[in-house]
């Protein structure tokens, strides 16, 4: 089983001014979480293996794409300073509360949805494999409303590009709030399917339950997975890698959009989900696999030390780079402590996921997703976009095995073979073949030591207490080992 | 926003009212009232046509956002952090401005490095003063960054949130540091007062000093105020600094108080002195001291920030000493396993015990103790119950209890005594090794003991050969 050697070519949106705003006193939500994640992964040395964009500031007529005339306006014209004289459309437009208004309110969603809009350029244009934007993700916002800290929706911006090019895209939303912005967006449509994994039940933002399963042209093409306090990595794959491999079997979607909201992890301040960074990055390497064009987002994360571990962490699944545990110097580093590590454990917080409960909604979504109407293997290759796209790589690049990674569920998180280039290669547990470079100085031991055994039966020796308590231990062997070894050899 | 609002965002600000806390059926999870999807105009996207993409888009694509950096293979990543140092330490530069300027020149080393003078970044643009104000403005008015901004009008609010969060974790620095020093300097207090005279104090911390002079040469200390000058004047009272010289002098032979409230006696001289000593390792030099206090502000300054920074470049190197050291921790675990003895053992173990056999336990024991299990695995060819009864049955013959207790001995005293690295490895683990022993014999198949295992075995190799 060997692949090409091929790396993911990954590109990676950031404006160094997102850190800058600030949503209020006390307010959990700080986009200072992603420059955070931007100086860690810096000083982890990821920057350099990624192409570093600079996203422009999206304009009111991209965002109106989506977004009604008259809110993107009313976004573009509201300031800290004039906010008194917007008293009736700040209700209208549900800002205020949850979504305050802040200096730079209105860069900061040109910034976000830009980012976004531009990765899925990139993406059309089959100029990148993968694209991040952590200063994207905001999945609560509306078409005429903000949401739960989201004023500009830039993933529905972002997934209306890809449509532009693909047939049928793919939104994966592992945020634990649910993705209903989103999810409302192409409620209608069959050419996105919006899955969402999230906290059930008396929770922001109260919609994606089970039964919501989209309407008219877009019945079957919205799928909830409802879920409850405390999920650990191990419940959230066993129910993550079943749904969405049932779903890219079904909807054989060509791009995918992966909304990584990292309050599903442990210890966030708003979420309450168990999740590692491990796990949840699982999920990023799992839909990886597939090897389909890959537009990542962030989202929520309320903790802002553990966002960024996890983001960082995420963007090396997304270049397949191993990184060490240990965090590296950086101008956050003290944010970190007090043990200064990338990965995080799980708090003792009860699961109260019950296996048969899962497994129950499981086979429920099974159910709904054998409604859709079969999608056949003629129909991708009849899509227009194949026109352009170039075939031969997407050939090439995808491997049998990773249009069905089911094997990501082995113990292993093995790194993709075309990372053979990698200098961290030697990392992989007990994968055979790879040829580890410090491995050979063990390699040459093991034969002596087998020897020394078979010497020790064979021979005799007269007096082994005068030989060795007489003197101690290690003097004798000063000697060189190589004539030591013939002389056993040839007794 | 106060606390109880956050739980209210915690719980949701939309509650679903028929929410039940029983839930057997899947059906019953579905809650009537909750909120809904809404389908219309007003609230779907408008999707867009399938296209086909044109030749001549690309050139209007490339306008949406700015490449600042790309990958090369042409560097090597070696080069590319000496580049990155350079352009840090000798023009300020960040590394991604670094890498900024490479791409900027097509990856052009030498090109970047011939142009990184004409673009050096500019100094951070908060004085002193506004660092000051800023902290005083903070600790009144809170995080309400559009007040703060009254008080310092110059400043864009995305300056101030900037400096906010690295100031933030400054703070928490020193406080750290402060806290360090507050410790040690109660440990030695507590030290003093335990009965050992005057001297005891100052004993303790010589060797830290002592160290340290012995490279700058020239380095003295003052006995007052314990700071490092480069000479010093010797009085009635001992050597001292100018300062303190000064002092003595001027005061008809007062000693400088070097901290707080003047003391009621020499008796106590020594342990505050101790007070006001840097942790350890770290040392003061009295001419940039002096510098600071005299010079103008920006002088000062500057020292301060030279050592900031080496105190940075130090934090980064241990990291990444951390990062090497977890790397070769993981691989020798992964790797390891591969290289142990695969074969069953069982077949060849016999109960009759050869006289190599004999050797080769008793070398054994000197290299684990009693930990039976590892002998076991050295030896191939016993197992562990064979090993206690050759223990209980020889331990006068062969004199073992004389070797165990040279091991209990060794153990414990090799581990800094080895200039070696790899040998201090080995040994290192070795003596961890004997602690699980004692607790849980059977877990312990760490792979590192392996490691030993293998170099004892050439060794025994080698005295079987040396015994012919
Ligand atoms: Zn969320």
């Amino acid at each position: 089983m060997s692949i090409t050697p091929f790396k993911k070519r990954v590109c990676y949106y950031y404006d160094s001014d997102i850190g800058n705003y600030y949503y209020g006193q006390g307010h959990p939500m700080k986009p200072h979480r992603i420059r955070m994640t931007h100086n860690l992964l810096l000083n982890y040395g990821l920057y350099r293996k990624m192409e570093i964009y600079r996203p422009h500031k999206a304009t009111a007529e991209e965002m109106t794409k989506f977004h009604s005339d008259e809110y993107i306006r009313f976004l573009r014209s509201i300031r800290p300073d004039n906010m008194n004289d917007y008293n009736k459309q700040m209700q209208r437009f549900n800002v205020g509360e949850d979504c305050p208004v802040f200096d730079g309110l209105y860069e900061f969603c040109q910034l976000s949805a830009g980012g976004s809009v531009a990765a899925a350029v990139k993406l059309n244009k089959q100029s990148a494999d993968i694209c991040i934007n952590w200063g994207g993700g905001l999945h609560h916002a509306k078409k005429s409303e903000a949401s739960g800290f989201c004023y500009v929706n830039d993933i529905v911006l972002g997934i209306l590009e890809l449509l532009k090019y693909h047939q049928r895209v793919l939104y994966i939303d592992i945020d634990v709030h649910h993705g209903d912005g989103v999810e409302e967006a192409f409620y209608t449509t069959d050419r996105v399917m919006t899955v969402s994994f999230h906290k059930y039940g008396e929770y922001f933002p109260g919609t994606g339950d089970l039964r919501d399963i989209g309407a008219g042209k877009g019945k079957y093409y919205a799928v909830n997975i409802p879920l409850r306090d405390g999920m650990d990595d191990d419940s959230y794959e066993s129910i993550f890698v079943p749904i969405i491999t049932k779903v890219m079997e079904t909807f054989q979607p060509s791009a995918v959009v992966l909304q990584c909201g990292a309050d599903s992890l442990t210890g966030d301040r708003l979420g309450c989900f168990n999740l590692t960074v491990k796990g949840h990055g699982k999920c990023v390497e799992f839909v990886k696999r597939y090897g389909l064009p890959f537009l990542m987002v962030g989202g929520g994360g309320y903790t802002i030390r553990n966002v960024s571990r996890c983001w960082t962490y995420e963007t090396a699944v997304a270049l397949g780079a191993e990184i060490a545990n240990e965090l590296p110097y950086n101008d956050y580093f003290e944010y970190f402590g007090p043990d200064f590590k990338l990965h995080i454990s799980p708090s003792n917080m009860t699961n109260t996921n019950a296996t048969e409960y899962l497994e129950k909604i499981k086979n429920r979504l099974f159910e709904n997703l054998r409604m859709l109407p079969h999608a056949p293997g003629v129909q991708v290759q009849a899509i227009p976009e194949d026109g352009v796209r170039n075939e031969s790589e997407d050939e090439d690049n995808v491997n049998p095995d990773d249009r069905n990674p089911q094997s990501i569920t082995d113990k292993r998180i093995a790194p993709d073979n075309e990372f053979s280039d990698s200098e961290d290669e030697g990392m992989a547990p007990g994968v055979g073949g790879g040829g580890r470079k410090d491995n050979r100085s063990y390699k040459t031991v093991t034969p002596a030591r087998k020897q020394a055994r078979l010497d020790s039966n064979r021979m005799e020796v007269d007096e082994p207490e005068f030989n060795i308590l007489k003197d101690e231990k290690e003097d004798k062997s000063v000697s060189s080992d190589d004539s030591n070894k013939k002389d056993t050899v040839k007794s | 926003m106060a606390n109880d609002n956050l739980e209210d965002l915690k719980n949701g600000k939309r509650p679903a009212p028929s929410a039940n806390a029983e839930m057997s059926e899947v059906d019953d999870l579905i809650q009537e009232n909750a909120e809904k999807i809404r389908v219309g105009r007003d609230f779907q996207a408008v999707i867009p046509k399938l296209m086909v993409l044109p030749k001549n888009r690309r050139e209007r694509l490339n306008k949406k956002a700015l490449l600042v950096w790309s990958p090369t293979d042409n560097i090597s990543e070696h080069k590319l952090n000496e580049y990155i140092l350079l352009s840090k330490e000798r023009y300020g530069y960040n590394s991604e401005q670094a890498l900024g300027m490479l791409y900027w020149h097509h990856h052009d080393m030498e090109k970047a490095l011939s142009d990184l003078s004409n673009f050096a970044p500019l100094p951070d643009d908060w004085s002193p003063d506004d660092k000051l104000t800023f902290e005083s403005a903070f600790n009144s008015i809170g995080k309400n960054f559009l007040r703060i901004k009254q008080m310092m009008p110059d400043k864009p609010i995305a300056s101030l949130v900037k400096y906010y969060y690295l100031w933030k974790n400054k703070r928490k620095k020193t406080s750290v540091i402060d806290r360090q020093a507050k410790k040690l300097a109660n440990v030695r207090t507590n030290e003093n007062q335990n009965g050992s005279r005057e001297g005891s104090s100052s004993a303790e911390s010589e060797p830290d000093e002592k160290k340290d002079p012995g490279e700058g040469s020239s380095k003295l200390i003052c006995s007052v105020c314990g700071v490092l000058v480069t000479t010093l004047c010797t009085t009635s009272k001992g050597p001292m600094c100018g300062t303190c010289q000064s002092h003595f002098n001027r005061t008809n032979g007062g000693i400088r108080p070097t901290l707080g409230p003047p003391r009621p006696n020499n008796r106590h001289l020594n342990v505050a002195r101790n007070k006001r000593l840097p942790p350890r390792g770290m040392y003061v030099n009295h001419d940039d001291l002096q510098s600071i206090a005299t010079e103008s502000n920006g002088q000062g300054d500057n020292i301060l920030m030279a050592m900031d920074d080496e105190v940075v470049s130090l934090k980064c190197k241990i990291q990444s000493n951390k990062q090497d050291i977890g790397h070769v921790h993981k691989k020798l675990k992964l790797d390891v396993s591969e290289y142990r003895n695969s074969e069953p053992t069982t077949s060849r173990i016999t109960s009759r015990w050869s006289n190599q056999e004999v050797m080769l336990a008793i070398q054994g024991m000197q290299r684990y103790g009693k930990n039976f299990e590892a002998i076991s695995e050295a030896l191939g060819t016993k197992n562990v119950s064979h090993l206690k009864t050759f223990y209980v049955h020889y331990r006068k013959r062969y004199k073992l209890d004389t070797i165990l207790k040279k091991y209990d001995a060794e153990h414990n005293s090799i581990i800094e005594l080895s200039d070696d690295e790899d040998e201090q490895v080995i040994r290192k683990d070795n003596s961890s090794s004997t602690i699980t022993r004692q607790s849980t014999p059977s877990t312990l198949a760490s792979g590192t003991r392996l490691i030993s295992n293998i170099s004892l075995n050439s060794k025994t190799h080698q005295t079987t050969a040396a015994a012919k």
